[in-house]
């Protein structure tokens, strides 16, 4: 399987920074997302996973290394969490970790924006603070 | 709360003419994404739209520089702050701007614009190429902006100044172009 | 003289009790978003806890005008921009994020809707509103339907909604949100 590299840029919007390897089973997304079309982006993403752990048997490792993400993108986030919990329902093996600035004032909403990342998809996420 | 009502009142005031209004630091950049949505917001009337596009240039500059109100920018740059409108009428297109002056700015201002009313095209184009041979820097010299905008106008500049206290004032401008 | 209504526009920034250190209303495209946007960013550089604030709910409310506004009146390389007014007010504790744009009458009641039961939440039963809220489908550009919600969540204030009727197919909808400083 190819891998997915795609730098991230601060532009007229913000294109995350992802970077998907077949080899290591690990998956980064980070710096910021706020696209123009949030699905014609992540698209491609959720067919990558998606074929990736119809054929795996690796760990799969996701980080989320976000700074800042819109509503939209919140979405997709959650639909990459959908994607790896039905990998781990037929016995794969995820991590999934989010990792924060704690030095940001305004952390609260962050990490109640995470905890309902973890209502909303039953997955559990490592909180590992920067 | 009574923000949202004045939102609105401010909105209702010029929903039925307005095209653009902006009000803040006039820098390169917001200037230039703002030239450019008044260009497709006229083409249906390259006429108009070239006129607007100069007189535009012309008085957004004349902020960014002259404004006495200054707002500072990440990388450390200053630029002045104003208000700019450009609303339709039924036979014109008419470019407002509006700035802070000093007080001591509020004559010379007045008297640039009353000279450049009271001459008639010729005579407004030799003021343009006497201003434009002054060397730069001397007082009143240097800026042919007004004297351009007059000239690319359909008709002579409105303006007032409103004393906001003892050292500032409101300095307001508007040219109409007319529509053919 | 014909610019009377200007000067209305100058009265309206000077009676109001406080600053408006930004306002625009024209159409509404990402390139004038960014510049706003980065304005924003220093004129709220003093103040990084509202900063960031102010700059979540500037995106989440401008994304809704550029898509929803029903003011369309430039294209621009064959796409429809929407029109509309975002405008940042200051006063001593706090600063208000206001937009302004026209709506179809049609869809005005359940965006009415929507502000009441976010106003009616507390925290808690708002991020709970938030995550039933997700699990619908995506709307159009991939909205998420929770925008509004957000706003609210980030805001820590009630929305200050204003709805005026302008002709029989449209009203004006504004939204004014506090964030303490």
């Amino acid at each position: 399987m190819e891998n997915i590299h795609i730098p991230g840029t601060h532009g007229a919007n913000f294109i995350p920074t992802v970077d998907f390897n077949a080899e290591t089973g690990i998956c980064t997304l980070g710096g910021e997302s706020y696209l123009e079309d949030t699905v014609e982006f992540y698209a491609p993403l959720f067919k990558w996973l998606k074929n990736f752990t119809a054929e795996t048997k690796k760990l799969i490792v996701f980080n989320f290394k976000l700074k800042y993400f819109n509503t939209s993108s919140s979405k997709c986030i959650i639909d990459i969490l959908h994607i790896l919990r039905k990998y781990q329902e037929k016995g794969g093996e995820i991590e999934v970790n989010w990792f924060y600035d704690s030095s940001e004032e305004d952390i609260e909403d962050e990490l109640e924006e995470i905890e309902d990342f973890m209502i909303e998809t039953n997955i559990k996420i490592n909180m590992i603070p920067e | 709360m009574e923000f949202a009502e004045n939102a609105l009142q401010m909105y209702t005031d010029v929903v039925d003419s307005t095209i653009i209004t902006y009000n803040g630091p006039f820098d390169a950049q917001v200037l230039s994404i703002i030239a450019e949505n008044i260009e497709y917001s006229l083409s249906n009337n390259p006429r108009v739209s070239k006129k607007i596009f100069k007189i535009f240039i012309e008085l957004a500059q004349n902020i960014s520089y002259y404004s006495a109100e200054k707002q500072v920018n990440e990388e450390g740059n200053y630029f002045g702050v104003g208000i700019l409108m450009l609303r339709e009428f039924k036979d014109h297109y008419s470019f407002s701007t509006g700035n802070i002056i000093e007080s001591k700015q509020v004559l010379p201002v007045l008297q640039k614009c009353e000279t450049i009313n009271i001459l008639d095209r010729e005579k407004l184009r030799q003021y343009k190429r006497k201003l434009r041979n002054m060397p730069s820097g001397v007082p009143g010299g240097g800026n042919i902006g007004l004297v351009q905008v007059a000239l690319t106008a359909d008709h002579p500049l409105e303006y007032d100044v409103i004393n906001l206290d003892s050292e500032k004032s409101f300095y307001i401008l508007n040219v109409r172009v007319n529509k053919s | 003289m014909d610019y009377s209504k200007q000067i209305n526009i100058v009265d309206y920034h000077r009676n109001l009790d406080q600053n408006v250190p930004i306002s625009y209303k024209g159409p509404i495209d990402e390139k004038i978003l960014q510049a706003i946007g980065s304005h924003i960013e220093s004129i709220l550089s003093d103040h990084p806890k509202a900063g960031k604030k102010i700059f979540k709910i500037f995106i989440e409310l401008a994304q809704n005008i550029s898509y929803y506004s029903a003011e369309k009146s430039i294209y621009k390389d064959k796409k429809e921009i929407g029109s509309g007014m975002v405008l940042i007010g200051e006063t001593e504790e706090s600063y208000s994020f206001v937009t302004g744009n026209l709506v179809r009458n049609e869809d005005i009641l359940s965006i009415i809707d929507k502000s009441e039961i976010i106003n009616s939440l507390d925290r808690e039963e708002l991020r709970e509103y938030k995550r039933e809220q997700r699990k619908l489908p995506k709307g159009p550009k991939g909205g998420a339907h929770i925008g509004l919600i957000m706003v609210a969540l980030t805001s820590d204030n009630p929305l200050d909604i204003e709805v005026t009727p302008i002709d029989d197919d449209h009203s004006f909808f504004s939204i004014a949100v506090k964030i303490d400083k």
